[in-house]
């Protein structure tokens, strides 16, 4: 369930389909994850999940597989 | 699993049912940037700024396409403002932008006015004069590239505030200093055509301090605002955007019942109705005073209202908390019939077209009765609560300008002169007696740098007595100027009151003596006085004395120009062509007399 909120998020603010993503999808493998929507999938992030990342996390945010670790260590199940 | 591919809906359904986060403004902006939407008029705007920009996208193209902009966006690379805008061949120019916005945060520019412990007094002048020098060379520097109107941020309240608690009572608070370089910097938009203020303190206040920024965003990438402010910033440029591109509504036409007054008038009676200091008369005294600041600002007011119109008449004059009196309504249609046709009544006696008529209504079967009969008209969607009745018709920017001119100032009380002016000439007496009595007098000035915004504004919205209905902006008439053309300005006066500038001709020279009109224009409101008789005359004077010997006028013809299609063929031009489209004269000294019964001064400044 997660997984799939993951996946489509990252979907909507890189504007690729979600079944195209995996663990290892990031800035090397999509073309539009470029540093400012980084920004948004930030922004993104915070308003699906309800909760504040603080910089590092933001920072290391650089996978759908490290989104998945940031928020799981947040307590998002 | 969801699926990527969605059904396609429309643009309105779209952005109905828009949820207010990130990720679904990102997913609409890509629809929208894709093209799926055709019925959005492109717009290019460019941004120059000292911080990140980028994550303003999504949302100024969403909130563009809410106000059938399509907006197309180059962002120029963080903190170049001067390489950007000073440099011809830099690529904000090379990407021919329709608008430009210049977003500098006072800690780029003027720090050191956040630093009131550590400013001399004496340095606060010089402060402030900089940051005003800095924005006014920017705007300079814009003008001599391009013509795109200039939307210039100014600065939200500090952040931070360097003497605690003790800034309020402190001689030189960090906040009075915010608030004068905001003074210094709309003094330096005022100053140049085609330069507006982007409220961004305003939009900071609305939003709340508190929420305005996000520390994270502000450290890791240089983004001053959090995602809200984000938004919010969008909505507001969206508008603003608008703005630049329509011309304002003239006309709030307003039912009664329900709407200027809570209950039904015919069932409540005089002392039924709610209107008054107590809810929820209260939320109708309050509306009513809003929609009079309209007034203040020069839109017209008219009633459309089913009603018996000596009641409802009677009413507005004698309830003790009408604060809208029936001096202040230029139009009223109260009777028992369709109010489509109450609208077009309403723009027969204004002298405007329908579309430039907003209507509210608290019914919206009423509202979608005139969307249907009289699609031009902006129907303004009646909110669920009264209390929001005046938040629609701000909401809706059918009354948005970007400047607020004397005219527009003056414009309540012209109408009531202009009430009177017809019941002098409903005496019975012959045009020029009428006129003489009338006493009218023309001044005309040569167009410069004071007269330009006026003159801008009124080749924006004029349309019934304009032979070309050229839209030159601001800066292309100063280029136009510059070049060697002709410019004039008219004012009219009159025994009842001034109607302020309404004229304006624009003339260009061409080869061997022969000067062409690009643009004659009168506003609605002085025609049939013969100041346009007045004006010409001016202009073949003027280019007589610059060596022009033939003058050739156009008339182009629209939906609308019809009062003005003869005024060549009146005035001793002859046609070119069979269309009628050109005519021309002789020049000589004293081609086309100035009318008898009125005066002309001319004036060398406005």
């Amino acid at each position: 369930m997660v997984e799939k909120r993951i996946r489509q998020v990252v979907a909507e603010v890189f504007g690729v389909d979600p079944s195209s993503l995996h663990d290892e999808s990031g800035p090397d493998t999509l073309a539009t994850w470029d540093s400012a929507s980084h920004i948004n999938l930030i922004l993104a992030v915070e308003a699906e999940f309800g909760v504040t990342l603080s910089p590092e996390e933001a920072m290391d945010m650089l996978s759908v597989g490290l989104i998945r670790t940031i928020l799981s260590e947040k307590g998002v199940a | 699993m969801e699926s990527s591919v969605r059904p396609e809906r429309g643009l309105s359904e779209l952005l109905a049912g828009l949820e207010a986060t990130p990720a679904a403004y990102m997913r609409a902006a890509r629809r929208i940037e894709a093209g799926e939407f055709p019925e959005l008029q492109p717009v290019r705007l460019a941004f120059v700024a000292t911080f990140t920009v980028e994550p303003l996208r999504p949302y100024v193209m969403v909130e563009s396409a809410r106000r059938g902009l399509l907006a197309c966006l180059h962002i120029a690379p963080f903190n170049q403002l001067e390489q950007q805008i000073l440099e011809p061949s830099s690529a904000l120019y090379a990407f021919e932008p329709d608008a430009v916005v210049i977003a500098a945060r006072l800690e780029d520019i003027g720090p050191t006015l956040l630093c009131p412990l550590a400013l001399p007094p004496a340095r606060v002048e010089e402060e402030l004069a900089a940051v005003e020098a800095r924005v006014a060379a920017l705007l300079e520097g814009l003008r001599q590239n391009s013509e795109a109107p200039a939307l210039v941020f100014n600065f939200p309240p500090a952040e931070f505030v360097e003497a605690g608690l003790a800034d309020a009572g402190f001689e030189r608070p960090v906040a009075g200093l915010v608030q004068r370089a905001n003074e210094r910097l709309a003094t330096a938009c005022r100053r140049r055509a085609g330069a507006y203020v982007f409220d961004c303190a305003r939009v900071a206040c609305e939003v709340g301090l508190d929420r305005w920024r996000d520390a994270r965003l502000a450290h890791l990438y240089r983004v001053p605002y959090s995602a809200e402010a984000q938004r919010q910033i969008g909505r507001r440029l969206a508008r603003v955007l608008r703005a630049t591109l329509r011309p304002p509504c003239k006309c709030l036409v307003l039912d009664l019942d329900n709407t200027l007054w809570g209950g039904v008038l015919a069932e409540d009676g005089l002392e039924g109705i709610r209107l008054g200091e107590e809810y929820p008369g209260s939320a109708y005294k309050e509306f009513q005073r809003r929609v009079l600041s309209l007034a203040d600002r020069g839109v017209l007011l008219a009633i459309a209202s089913r009603n018996h119109r000596e009641e409802a008449l009677d009413a507005l004059a004698r309830h003790p908390d009408a604060v809208l009196k029936p001096k202040h309504f230029a139009a009223v249609q109260i009777h028992w019939g369709d109010k489509a046709q109450s609208l077009h009544a309403i723009a027969a006696e204004l002298n405007v077209g329908v579309d430039a008529l907003a209507f509210f209504d608290d019914s919206p079967v009423e509202g979608e009765w005139v969307r249907t009969q009289v699609p031009e008209v902006t129907v303004i969607t009646s909110p669920d609560s009264h209390l929001a009745f005046w938040e629609s018709i701000d909401e809706s920017g059918a009354f948005d300008q970007l400047l607020v001119s004397a005219e527009d100032l003056q414009r309540s009380d012209m109408v009531r002169n202009q009430v009177q002016r017809l019941s002098l000439k409903a005496s019975g007496v012959s045009l020029e007696e009428f006129l003489r009595r009338l006493a009218v007098r023309a001044t005309i000035g040569p167009i410069r740098s004071d007269t330009l915004p006026r003159v801008a504004q009124l080749l924006a919205k004029t349309n019934q007595f304009n032979l070309t209905t050229r839209r030159h902006s601001a800066a292309q008439v100063e280029a136009m100027i510059r070049g060697g053309a002709v410019g004039l300005w008219m004012r009219v006066s009159d025994r009842f009151g001034d109607s302020g500038l309404v004229g304006v001709v624009l003339a260009l020279p061409r080869l061997d003596g022969e000067w062409t009109v690009d643009t004659l224009l009168l506003s609605c409101r002085v025609i049939g006085r013969r100041a346009e008789t007045a004006l010409l005359s001016e202009l073949c004077g003027e280019v007589w004395r610059r060596g022009g010997r033939r003058l050739v006028g156009e008339f182009i013809q629209t939906a609308r120009n019809a009062p003005a299609a003869t005024f060549y063929r009146d005035h001793g031009f002859a046609p070119l062509d069979g269309e009628e489209r050109f005519w021309a004269i002789a020049l000589e000294k004293g081609t086309v007399a100035p009318p008898a019964d009125l005066e002309i001064v001319r004036v060398e400044a406005n």
